[in-house]
């Protein structure tokens, strides 16, 4: 039986794994916001430095981040040699010429700064869900969207709805792939090249599925009923989320570094360094 | 005033074209506290009917449901009567609301509000009272089935009810999965002093019990204490089976051996050994009569001088290679099967048995340097295999086939598989009704009618009718019988003898040891993804040694047998069948 899981939680025992979700979900929020304002070499480099400070604290397995990344650095690869080959400088001279395409020096730098953005971008949503287990998220969304009950806005249902997809999700997985097993073996193919043959191809398997589906939902409505289920009114939960000092200092301290990078993309008190620390 | 009441209960549930099935017809129970009852009926019963109104999860159409004088049918008791009552399901896999196990034990207690320390509490006692502490930060997809089911009633301990409802809740789940929560069941009872309602079609698990209901056709036929086993009549009026006990020594009355009514093994061991000294005493000259030796195995299909059907040589299987996750399915397996094999493959859960078999037609394929498949003359080892002509030669039936069920009528979902074969019209239809037939179902009957609405018996026998009308020579059975009442299996059993004559070769995935001991002439055992040995019946399950090395349960029969073995009786410990049983007995008893 293969081990069908969604998200990709590893586990550990560091402080970004304990650290409370809902300052993990505003931390990323904020860092997210950060990389663009980043502009220069230094910059970047000043960000990638507490990027990687945050993966060595969460002891993820440096290589284990990058595996999560695969895809990801493929597709930067190709757009980084796609836009360093076709980049255009009408102010400056090509360092290089080959047939129709031209190197300029700045072309490099600014798809290598496009890339740069691009792995700092993914890199943090990645080490999230390696080091937060997909409840704890949703109960941080949960308890972060706590504001928009106000506004009769369903945040519990739609927390609960996550959860049980996520729960429910890879049975189904799971039972797709038992039925096409099933299908095949009465002969059915699934490999036609015609997209409206392959719905058709599709039904023996969708048919199945649907039936079991609300099956599965009705069981589930069952069991959440008998066990005393009446919505969000008067609910708790076991798991209080708990902010800790260190939570706090994160939050500050990466406050901190938007500051700096702010300070060197607008340079409001003119310090004479800035422009030398790059392009 | 009692705990739990039924006042002439009557229940409908609307159903295809008929309009609407009586399910419950005038049904009166009433339910104490710290009572153990067992409510028992074959499918169709109503018995799942009576599980959701006890918690008002349906409401009756005639009479009332009190809980503490509360009925159900007022919506504004409902949370107070839930609190009381606790229901476990079928399915193990549709209880569970989160991915993690002692988040879902939460849910129940969460809902009822208390504050987050007497939560933890509660959880921590409830996955402690069912075994399960240990697993409490996994999920759901790293537990066996019975380890679920008892995550599911640990969910409902948390909210410490005062009556447990399991419906069927074993029901799917194998021999030692069913042992498993038939164990927590019962210690709950005994100190937690839980009143359980236990919903079965296993008489083996109804014997535990102090009380047993017996339901018919929505109508309660029987209510009392374990002596109703004395008046076998009404179960089986009920369509329903005996425990193996009761049933042996009911046929030993029948041959003048007065053994009273014994329940289980050990009360029978003893009952044996008492008539045995008994006729010690009465009889030493009436010994000749019985010389005739009855422990003769009943023929099999022997199948020594057929020729290799399917060949298997150095076959290893890897999943997901060179990820993280890789795992090895398959070690290095060799494996023959003949023409006119009955072979059982048995395992845990795990040990590699349905990847192996879905070698067999190529669902999965031979990997590169990975050894050899073939069927047949066909080397699935190849680059190209004709998947088409494979397929019809190997029939495979998943488990739970009838969820692969998706045309508007029988007789199109049963065309399926020989239309993909490209058979004419005329040949597929007579296929079609061939296979129909061949099922035991009523072919102009039922064509026409929608595959969904049929009974859970017959959609696996339409199931299994769409793999036999790909007319296969060998048929790949993946626990065939799994989730249904005794009475079903025994005839799914013999339907897959029965087509014999056209599918000689039979290969049969099972947890049922008393399933394998019966039908198989021989027996792959695995475990962590190697044959350890293929066996005759006898072989394995009267080798202590290999039994121990390879975690095999005994059939039940020979787990009586050799009861009985130990206890002094001259009966034979490798003993498969009842039949065989109730001759060695007789004459160990008469010769004492």
């Amino acid at each position: 039986m293969r081990d069908v899981t969604i998200g990709q939680y590893y586990p550990a025992n560091s402080l970004i794994h304990r650290a409370d979700p809902r300052f993990k979900l505003i931390i990323m929020l904020l860092y997210l916001v950060m990389v663009f304002f980043c502009e220069s070499f230094f910059s970047f480099g000043f960000l990638t430095l507490f990027v990687i400070i945050t993966v060595i604290m969460s002891r993820v397995p440096p290589l284990k981040v990058l595996k999560g990344l695969r895809f990801v650095i493929i597709i930067v690869l190709i757009t980084t040699v796609l836009m360093i080959l076709f980049y255009r400088d009408a102010n400056a001279q090509p360092i290089a010429e080959w047939k129709i395409f031209r190197i300029y020096l700045s072309g490099i730098y600014s798809s290598i700064k496009l890339a740069w953005r691009l792995l700092l971008l993914v890199i943090m949503p990645t080490l999230l869900t390696l080091t937060s287990t997909p409840t704890e998220l949703c109960d941080g969304l949960e308890s972060l969207l706590f504001p928009l009950k106000k506004l009769h806005f369903p945040v519990h249902e739609l927390a609960l709805i996550m959860s049980i997809a996520l729960r429910l999700i890879p049975t189904l997985i799971e039972e797709t792939d038992k039925i096409m097993n099933a299908q095949k073996a009465r002969g059915a193919k699934f490999e036609s090249k015609n997209p409206f043959k392959k719905i058709k191809a599709m039904l023996p398997v969708l048919i199945p599925l649907f039936v079991s589906s609300f099956r599965r939902a009705d069981d589930l409505a069952d069991a959440m009923d008998s066990r005393c289920y009446r919505g969000a009114k008067g609910r708790t939960r076991m798991k209080k989320m708990r902010c800790h000092a260190g939570d706090i200092i994160a939050l500050l301290l990466w406050c901190a570094i938007f500051v700096c990078i702010l300070f060197l993309k607008y340079n409001w008190l003119g310090w004479s360094f800035i422009p030398l620390l790059g392009i | 005033m009692s705990f739990l009441e039924f006042k002439n209960v009557e229940y409908s549930y609307p159903s295809g074209d008929d309009g609407y099935i009586r399910a419950l017809d005038g049904v009166n129970i009433t339910i104490e506290r710290g009572e153990f009852v067992a409510l028992v009926g074959c499918n169709g019963s109503g018995k799942s009917t009576l599980a959701r109104l006890a918690n008002g999860l349906i409401v009756p159409d005639a009479g009332e449901v009190t809980v503490d004088e509360k009925t159900t049918a007022e919506k504004s008791n409902l949370y107070d009567i839930r609190k009381k009552i606790g229901v476990v399901f079928q399915n193990p896999d549709n209880q569970m609301v989160t991915t993690i196990v002692e988040d879902d034990v939460a849910f129940g207690p969460e809902n009822l509000g208390l504050p987050p320390a007497e939560i933890r509490e509660r959880v921590d006692f409830a996955l402690s009272c069912v075994g399960m502490t240990e697993y409490a930060k996994s999920g759901p997809f790293r537990l066996s089935g019975g380890q679920k089911q008892r995550v599911a009633i640990a969910g409902v301990l948390a909210i410490k009810p005062e009556l447990l409802v399991l419906d069927e809740a074993t029901g799917m789940l194998d021999p030692d999965g069913r042992r498993e929560v038939m164990d927590v069941v019962k210690r709950l009872h005994r100190d937690e002093k839980r009143a359980v309602i236990m919903i079965t079609h296993f008489m083996e698990e109804a014997a535990e019990a102090d009380r047993i209901i017996i339901l018919d056709r929505g109508k309660v036929v029987a209510d009392g204490g374990r002596e109703l086993f004395e008046t076998p009549e009404v179960f089986e009026r009920a369509g329903l089976d005996l425990p193996l006990p009761v049933r042996l020594s009911k046929r030993l009355a029948g041959a003048g051996l007065d053994m009273g009514c014994p329940l289980d093994n050990a009360s029978f061991t003893k009952a044996a050994k008492r008539i045995a000294e008994d006729s010690a005493e009465r009889s030493v000259e009436e010994k000749e009569g019985f010389a005739a030796d009855t422990h003769e195995q009943k023929p099999k299909a022997s199948a020594d001088d057929g020729k290799d059907y399917i060949s298997v040589k150095g076959l290893s299987y890897v999943y997901s290679p060179k990820t993280p996750f890789m795992s090895q399915a398959l070690h290095d397996v060799d494996l023959d099967i003949k023409e006119g094999d009955f072979l059982g493959i048995i395992g845990s859960t795990g040990a590699g048995k349905s990847t192996l078999v879905s070698h067999f037609n190529a669902l999965t394929r031979v990997q590169k340097k990975s050894g050899t498949v073939i069927v047949d003359g066909m080397d699935l080892s190849a680059k190209k295999v004709d998947l088409v002509k494979l397929r019809s030669k190997v029939g495979m039936v998943f488990q739970y086939p009838e969820h692969q069920l998706f045309d508007d009528t029988v007789e199109k979902d049963v065309r399926f598989g020989p239309k993909n074969l490209g058979l004419s019209q005329d040949e597929q239809s007579e296929r079609a009704k061939d296979a129909i037939v061949r099922v035991g179902l009523d072919y102009d009957e039922i064509k026409e009618r929608s595959p969904f609405e049929l009974s859970g018996g017959q959609k696996r026998r339409v199931a299994l009718a769409g793999v036999i009308a790909m007319r296969p020579q060998v048929l790949v059975l993946d626990e065939p019988t799994a989730g249904l009442d005794p009475k079903s299996k025994r005839a799914i059993m013999d339907l897959v003898l029965s087509i014999k004559d056209v599918c000689p070769t039979v290969v049969m995935i099972s947890h049922n040891m008393d399933e394998i001991a019966e039908y198989c002439n021989r027996i792959a055992v695995m475990s962590h993804g190697r044959v350890k040995g293929v066996f005759t019946p006898r072989e394995l399950f009267g080798n202590k040694r290999i039994l121990d090395e390879c975690d095999v349960r005994l059939p039940l029969v020979t787990e009586l047998a050799s009861e009985l073995n130990a206890a002094g009786l001259n009966v034979a410990p490798d003993i498969l069948t009842e039949d065989e049983l109730f001759a060695a007995l007789v004459k160990a008893v008469k010769h004492a």
